[in-house]
């Protein structure tokens, strides 16, 4: 019987053409989105008015196959589906964001283009991608036509989550985070290895990662203890805390609270209240009409 | 790596396409612009497209071997970017899917359905077990061809070469035609005579298989069912003659290539081994003795092998491609591979032949001992109830008439 491995789901960041990054340098201030010749969708009117005006955003619902890269079979997203999710996008991470950041810092520092995509990206070896982002400019989700807007924790794991992951990563290549965060776990970054080091025994968090992930390096560590302090409550958290154990427990903490330093003093955001605003955001998805585009 | 390679060129395209747009400029060998030029493509295509009022006939073949075959598709282009797709596929195709399409200009017009649709990116659809899908493209270099109200699609992904053809009636109308065709020949076996010499025509997945001339190979080449018969994916020398497309013959029971230079003679067998059959060994009356206590006999050899239990209920026929005699046993799939091959001295009667193993047999050949009994004692003698589409049929051994054994659909 052919048995097929489906392995933990995987987060890429990629830069597809390295020869690109000295000649492209982003310029935020220039507006990503091109002229449309053809005549503009009711969903496109809404993408200016919610997108890019406000945020110089391009929101891609649209797949051509160009657009994928070369190791994957994708499909586009479903029309429908791309609707709901721009409004979920706008609900649980842009105004969130606005409500506890400077005027203005989602528009400068948000990448500039995000990419539905209808299926998974399949590997030949039974995993699946479920996130891109390239360059600091384009954040590819995947598996758009499996929304499922009912259940919050599915959304956090296949797309909050990577959008969370991605953007603070644009904040600290923009101002770096301080080294002393590199210092707590040095000796125990595994690297390309993180997907195989650790077990039910010798669990990641005992060693103070939040995720298997987090032991590729100090920058994903950094950047997933964002992503997943801000997608879990505060009651969720201390669970997180008291499993990870009188070791890994301690040194999560320690590493947080050098995270919320640094987004506090270098960007003004208070990511306890940036939580709240998401917490709350969260509860009340229920009653959000994602099919608005009005 | 054929995809990969495909989408190289196909981005090697867009670069000297960019580069010659921006650092060449104007040809003075033409009046307008490279970019002019390509917008005014791209502008007559769409305009080639939208213009039929019932749409267009998409011979679509997913796979860069067409392994799958051809399928109908009917694509109805609005100016708005919208298309509506039906499909034969469609349990009810009655009503389309509608999605948005766009025309690119990659060094020529290319289509894209660029939003999802479920009909038109069925064989584009990845899954775990599937991780390219079937093959299948959803964006297509178009261009004319000397055929008026037919244009050329190639798939950028497969770089198979598909038609559009202009269609003049309503999309209901020419997939139900083809799917009358469909229904007509499902379960039916080709012969071909070659100087006296009969020969059967196999068929598998839309994939016909002719036999070469001389020390040639055989030829296989997929076809897709039209509104009168089918038609080859491409040209095919059959005998000394070129063949495209073959018309069906009612009366005659025959398809004949449009030059008259090829006849397929259509038989249909005693028993559609096209579709699922099941044998349930331990039901009143289904099976013989001999077959039952061949069946224990391996039950039990699976049990003491594996301590597995061997499903009662056995599958026949097209059961994983391709056909096959199917055990089950206690979640896992094993089949072996037969073939149900014309008896040309009597016709009424079912031959069955072994052709390997199929599925997870490596595992389970101790199952063996049932398809011996089954092969060795053919031709079997069909007795279907109804008679006119049998749902329930005893197969007896013309050889042993203690050997015999009921399916049902």
């Amino acid at each position: 019987m052919k048995k097929i491995n489906f392995l933990i789901l995987l987060i890429f960041s990629s830069v597809i053409f390295n020869s690109c990054e000295n000649t492209d340098a982003l310029d935020r201030n220039v507006s990503v989105v091109n002229g449309d010749d053809g005549e503009k969708t009711q969903f496109d009117l809404y993408l200016d008015r919610e997108y890019v005006d406000p945020y110089n955003i391009s929101f891609l619902y649209k797949l051509p196959d160009i657009e994928t890269n070369f190791n994957h079979t994708l499909v586009p997203a479903t029309l429908e589906n791309s609707i709901k999710m721009s409004n979920l996008v706008k609900y649980l991470c842009l105004e969130p964001y606005d409500a506890v950041a400077p005027e203005f810092f989602m528009k400068k520092f948000f990448p500039k283009q995000l990419l539905m995509v209808g299926s998974a990206a399949y590997q030949n070896n039974g995993t699946r991608i479920i996130g891109t982002a390239e360059g600091g400019l384009k954040i590819s989700l995947f598996e758009i036509n499996n929304l499922d807007v009912t259940n919050i924790e599915t959304l956090n794991a296949l797309y909050f989550r990577t959008i969370y992951h991605e953007f603070s990563h644009i904040l600290h290549q923009n101002v770096d985070f301080s080294s002393d965060f590199d210092a707590i776990t040095e000796t125990t970054y595994v690297g390309d290895s993180w997907n195989e080091s650790w077990t039910a025994a010798n669990p990641s968090n005992a060693a103070g990662y939040i995720s298997n992930y987090a032991s590729k390096e100090a920058t994903e560590d950094f950047v997933e203890l964002i992503a997943h302090y801000i997608t879990s409550s505060t009651s969720t958290w201390d669970d997180i805390i008291a499993a990870a154990g009188d070791t890994g427990g301690p040194i999560i903490t320690q590493k947080m609270e050098l995270v919320k330093k640094y987004l506090q003093t270098t960007w003004s955001i208070n990511i306890d209240d940036l939580r709240d605003e998401i917490q709350t955001r969260s509860a009340n998805l229920n009653d959000q009409d994602l099919d608005n585009i009005n | 790596m054929k995809t990969i390679i495909n989408k190289f060129k196909f981005c090697t395209l867009i670069l000297l396409v960019a580069f010659s747009c921006t650092e060449i400029g104007d040809d003075p060998a033409f009046d307008t612009s490279a970019s002019e030029r390509s917008s005014e493509a791209v502008t007559e295509i769409k305009a080639t497209l939208t213009e039929p009022t019932e749409g267009w006939i998409f011979e679509y073949y997913p796979h860069d071997l067409q392994i799958y075959g051809g399928y109908n598709y009917i694509l109805s282009f609005d100016d708005n970017n919208m298309v509506d797709v039906y499909s034969e596929r469609q349990a009810d195709f009655s009503i389309p899917e509608t999605s948005s399409y766009d025309i690119l200009s990659i060094g020529g017009p290319v289509l894209t359905f660029d939003t999802y649709n479920s009909v038109m990116h069925e064989f584009s659809t990845p899954s775990a077990a599937e991780y390219q899908a079937k093959g299948g493209d959803y964006e297509f270099i178009l261009s004319h061809t000397d055929v008026e109200d037919v244009l050329n699609a190639r798939g950028t992904v497969s770089d198979n070469n598909l038609k559009l053809i202009k269609l003049t009636e309503s999309p209901q109308s020419y997939l139900t035609k083809v799917k009358e065709i469909v229904d007509y020949l499902d379960g039916a076996v080709y012969i071909m005579s070659t100087d006296g010499e009969i020969t059967q025509i196999p068929v598998s997945n839309r994939n016909i298989t002719f036999p070469g001339e001389d020390l040639e190979e055989d030829t296989v080449v997929a076809f897709i069912y039209t509104d009168t018969g089918i038609k080859l994916y491409e040209t095919t020398t059959i005998n000394g003659n070129e063949v495209t497309e073959f018309t069906l013959d009612k009366d005659a029971n025959q398809l004949i290539s449009l030059d008259g230079s090829t006849v397929l003679d259509i038989v249909f067998p005693p028993l559609n081994t096209s579709q699922n059959w099941i044998i349930n060994v331990i039901g009143a009356g289904e099976v013989s003795d001999t077959f039952f206590n061949t069946f224990v006999n391996i039950y039990n050899n699976n049990g003491a092998i594996y301590g597995e239990t061997l499903s009662t209920d056995i599958e026949f026929g097209n059961t994983i491609t391709p056909t096959g005699i199917q055990f089950y046993s206690s979640g896992y799939y094993a089949e072996y591979n037969v073939t149900f091959p014309l008896l040309f001295s009597n016709p009424e009667l079912l031959s069955i032949a072994r052709k390997g193993a199929g599925f997870n047999w490596q595992w389970y050949g101790h199952l063996d001992p049932l398809i011996t009994l089954i092969v060795d004692n053919e031709p079997y003698e069909v007795e279907g109830t109804p008679a006119d589409d049998p749902t329930v049929v005893k197969l007896t051994s013309t050889v042993d008439p203690d050997v015999w054994f009921t399916i049902r659909k």
